[in-house]
């Protein structure tokens, strides 16, 4: 049974006042397959991500690591109740080539293939897809924060 | 093809990687949002069109 406190899960509530939004936008979004969430009883949950960015240092993002809630089993990775500690480099080239295979991988028309082979720092790990989404999210939050292009003003 | 956006503390617009999936094109956002760090955040697609806004 989960309970309303569980860490796994998020009230819409609660997750959409952090976001400024309505909780209606969210139901909406788990709905419509774009968010991971369900329905418990009478209220709506988000399914926290697997994958947290964490800035050692907020001021310099140079260096931040990925908190991944994850089995492994040698390089081989899919989501479960361990804690796989990946560190990210603003100079590793590897990230925005790790974005670009995940996105690939996540294409409309292609059959899931398991494992996807990602390098960080030169080392490979081998993730499966139950990880894909909220591995490239937390990417695009890095990239956000070191690498903007500007857009115009408002 | 989806963008996000972001409009920071300075009122600038910024963006960055596109992706093909909306999924992960619509969690990055939410996780954008959720930081506090923006005073807005959108997703654009290819032809322009916002498809989610916080």
């Amino acid at each position: 049974m989960v309970s309303e406190r569980h860490p796994k899960w998020i009230t819409v509530e609660d997750y959409a006042g952090d976001a400024d939004m309505a909780p209606s936008e969210l139901v909406s979004l788990i709905l419509d397959g774009l968010l991971p969430g369900e329905r418990q009883g009478n209220r709506w949950y988000v399914a926290a991500p697997h994958v947290d960015l964490v800035l050692p240092q907020p001021a310099a993002a140079n260096t931040a690591v990925l908190k991944i809630t994850a089995c492994a089993l040698g390089s081989y990775v899919t989501a479960g109740r361990g804690e796989l500690v990946v560190t990210l480099r603003a100079d590793d080239p590897g990230r925005r080539v790790a974005l670009v295979a995940l996105d690939a991988a996540m294409g409309k028309h292609k059959p899931p293939r398991l494992p996807l082979a990602v390098v960080f720092n030169e080392e490979a790990v081998l993730f499966d897809s139950s990880l894909w989404v909220d591995l490239a999210a937390a990417l695009i939050e890095y990239e956000a924060l070191i690498n903007p292009t500007f857009v115009g003003l408002l | 093809m989806y963008t996000i956006q972001w409009l920071s503390e300075n009122c600038i617009w910024h963006s960055s990687h596109s992706v093909n999936s909306e999924p992960a094109a619509m969690q990055a956002a939410l996780r954008l949002a959720n930081t506090g760090r923006y005073r807005a955040v959108r997703v654009i697609t290819r032809n322009g069109a916002v498809v989610f806004s916080a």
